[in-house]
């Protein structure tokens, strides 16, 4: 799959100290790909440098095919952390006026301003002004200009930060959406959405990268299992299983992880299934099956 | 870099567009076009009186004794003559100046006075208030920097534009229903001189702000520097080595009479202001925004 990111040793430094050092990635085409890492990770200031706000120290980067110096900023669009709108005009025309700065005439601007306050539930607050919003409103709106027109690129930091449950459903329904039409860039430190959303992430730590893979392979989602047992049975059963390499239990037995043994591609399920039935047999009942680990376990083992 | 003008000059002009509509709606940009009205109005007001009370004198001598137009024309002489050693020994000039009505001669006089006082209040903070707020960068998402300073200065030209053409039309009818001896055609015309040869002074001050606001984040620090900035260049323009590298120097060119010296004036103006513009403009290209 052809790449839309492509960075190579992209750095940043603020009086000496690298903020982002060194960072090589790619983000490919098509994808919902999700930027993790704690606080200070340098998760911003990488997008702030994708998308032109801040220039790097050292390292480059290609974004659609172009260099930093050169964005094909009718492309791409962004929803930047901390940005403020302008306090004196209305949610509307400042919409209009960024539709009309990636092109658009006067009336597909209107149309547009209409159809994004819509998808973020915000057409009733059209003609407040900046200064009036809530933080809610603001993130909301924030979205909202991010999805004006139809970007090849989005990138979103921290999209659903500070938005109660619903609103943050809307706006992980509008990201989903723009699955496979556009790529999207997603920063978060709810990691449980970033699992939701993503086919793709990275992780990022002091400015460094630990990590690049999918989904699947962040969680081992295809490598491992959790069984929590009701009753538990003997895993000596299960070691005798060709599906099966490894099985750790709790001290009270009710609790295994067990580690699948596949060919690269093949499906897990037969495997599980296997070994539910193995369990059983024992004497075991089943309470839960968890594929892979939380990509919050995987998260705070690599950073 | 690619730069598409046409592009570049359509966003630029969204941008403009954008910003005289926020501008005018906040009350310092209101505080700065009421101030201006203000000040030609008042100047308006204290030279049609000066200049009825004055010529009504003149006018009742005259008719007393010839030996006193006589004399009255020796004064002029003397005037003349005074008054071209401000204006560079230019007596041609010096006979312009004192025959323009004396109510644009102060309109012309407050504007390159006072009127780069007024772009430093209003423009101190041109580009560094949406650097500091960021909200820059939902412009810089869709544009170039180069288009966003560029529409920001439109925006701030337009302004100044607009409220000296409305004090400009303010002073003009004042006077001519004030001021007895007022011929309506000339002085239209004269006033149209003089406000096509504020434009390139206006624009060289407002690049100048603007340079200094693409390097200065704090909007009151900018202020300071930026004032301190302009004095210096007035100082500077005293001092026979450095003057001619300052714009204050060819202020008296504008007041010169016929067409060549004001429109050499003008043209060094608009250099100066392309190179402030373009300082600023290297600046807000290298800087993290």
């Amino acid at each position: 799959m052809a790449a839309v990111i492509e960075t190579n040793k992209l750095t940043k430094k603020y009086d000496g100290r690298a903020v982002v050092d060194q960072l090589t990635f790619t983000v490919p085409q098509g994808s919902i790909f999700g930027f993790l890492g704690p606080n200070g990770a340098g998760k911003t200031t990488t997008f702030a440098m994708l998308c032109g706000f801040i220039r790097p120290s050292g390292g480059d980067a290609v974004v659609l095919g172009q260099p930093l110096s050169n964005l094909p900023r009718h492309l791409m669009s962004a929803l930047p952390q901390d940005a403020k709108f302008h306090p004196e005009r209305t949610l509307k025309d400042s919409l209009i006026f960024m539709a009309q700065l990636q092109g658009m005439d006067k009336q597909k601007a209107a149309a547009e301003a209409k159809r994004v306050l819509e998808a973020v539930e915000l057409l009733d607050a059209a003609k407040f002004r900046g200064k009036t919003l809530s933080h809610g409103m603001a993130k909301r709106f924030g979205v909202a200009q991010a999805f004006l027109g139809t970007p090849e690129l989005v990138l979103l930091d921290e999209p659903t930060e500070g938005l109660d449950p619903k609103n943050s459903q809307t706006v992980r329904d509008m990201i989903k959406a723009m699955a496979g039409k556009s790529t999207v860039l997603v920063s978060s430190h709810n990691l449980a959405e970033i699992e939701d959303l993503c086919d793709e992430a990275l992780i990022l730590d002091k400015g460094k990268l630990v990590t690049q893979a999918s989904i699947s392979e962040l969680t081992g989602r295809n490598q491992q299992i959790l069984i929590q047992l009701g009753t538990a049975g003997s895993i000596n059963a299960l070691k005798n299983l060709s599906s099966v390499t490894a099985v750790e239990a709790s001290d009270d037995g009710k609790s295994l992880r067990v580690s699948l043994n596949l060919a690269p591609g093949e499906r897990p399920e037969p495997a599980i299934t296997e070994i539910l039935s193995t369990l059983i047999s024992t004497g075991a009942t089943v309470g839960t099956v968890v594929r892979g680990k939380s990509l919050q376990e995987r998260f705070l083992e690599l950073t | 870099m690619e730069l598409n003008l046409g592009t570049f000059f359509r966003d630029s002009w969204n941008i403009a567009k954008f910003d005289l509509w926020t501008a005018i709606r906040t009350k310092r940009a209101v505080a700065a076009i009421v101030m201006y009205s203000l000040g030609a109005l008042i100047t308006a007001i204290v030279l049609v009186k000066i200049e009825a009370s004055v010529g009504n004198e003149l006018a009742q001598l005259k008719t007393v004794d010839k030996s006193v137009a006589a004399a009255s024309g020796a004064t002029d002489t003397q005037l003349e003559t005074t008054l071209s050693t401000f204006v560079g020994g230019d007596i041609e000039t010096a006979r312009q100046i004192l025959g323009m009505p004396l109510v644009i001669l102060g309109f012309f006089w407050m504007s390159l006075t006072f009127l780069p006082f007024l772009i430093l209040l209003v423009s101190h903070d041109i580009v560094n208030v949406e650097v500091r707020n960021r909200s820059a960068r939902y412009v810089l998402l869709r544009t170039s920097r180069g288009a966003l300073l560029t529409g920001k200065m439109i925006s701030h030209g337009l302004l100044f534009l607009g409220v000296t053409i409305f004090s400009n039309a303010a002073l003009f009818f004042y006077a001519w229903y004030y001021s007895p001896g007022f011929q309506p055609l000339p002085s239209l015309l004269l006033l149209l001189r003089i406000w096509i040869l504020i434009i390139p002074f206006a624009f060289c001050w407002m690049a100048f702000t603007a340079m200094i606001s693409a390097f200065v984040d704090n909007g009151l620090l900018a202020l300071i520097v930026a004032g301190i900035g302009m004095a210096f260049l007035g100082i500077l323009s005293l001092n026979d080595s450095f003057t001619f590298f300052t714009p204050n120097h060819y202020k008296l060119w504008l007041w010169k009479s016929g067409v060549l010296w004001p429109a050499l004036g003008s043209g060094v103006f608009i250099l100066f202001g392309l190179i402030f513009t373009a300082v600023a403009w290297a600046r807000i290209n290298w800087r993290d925004m």
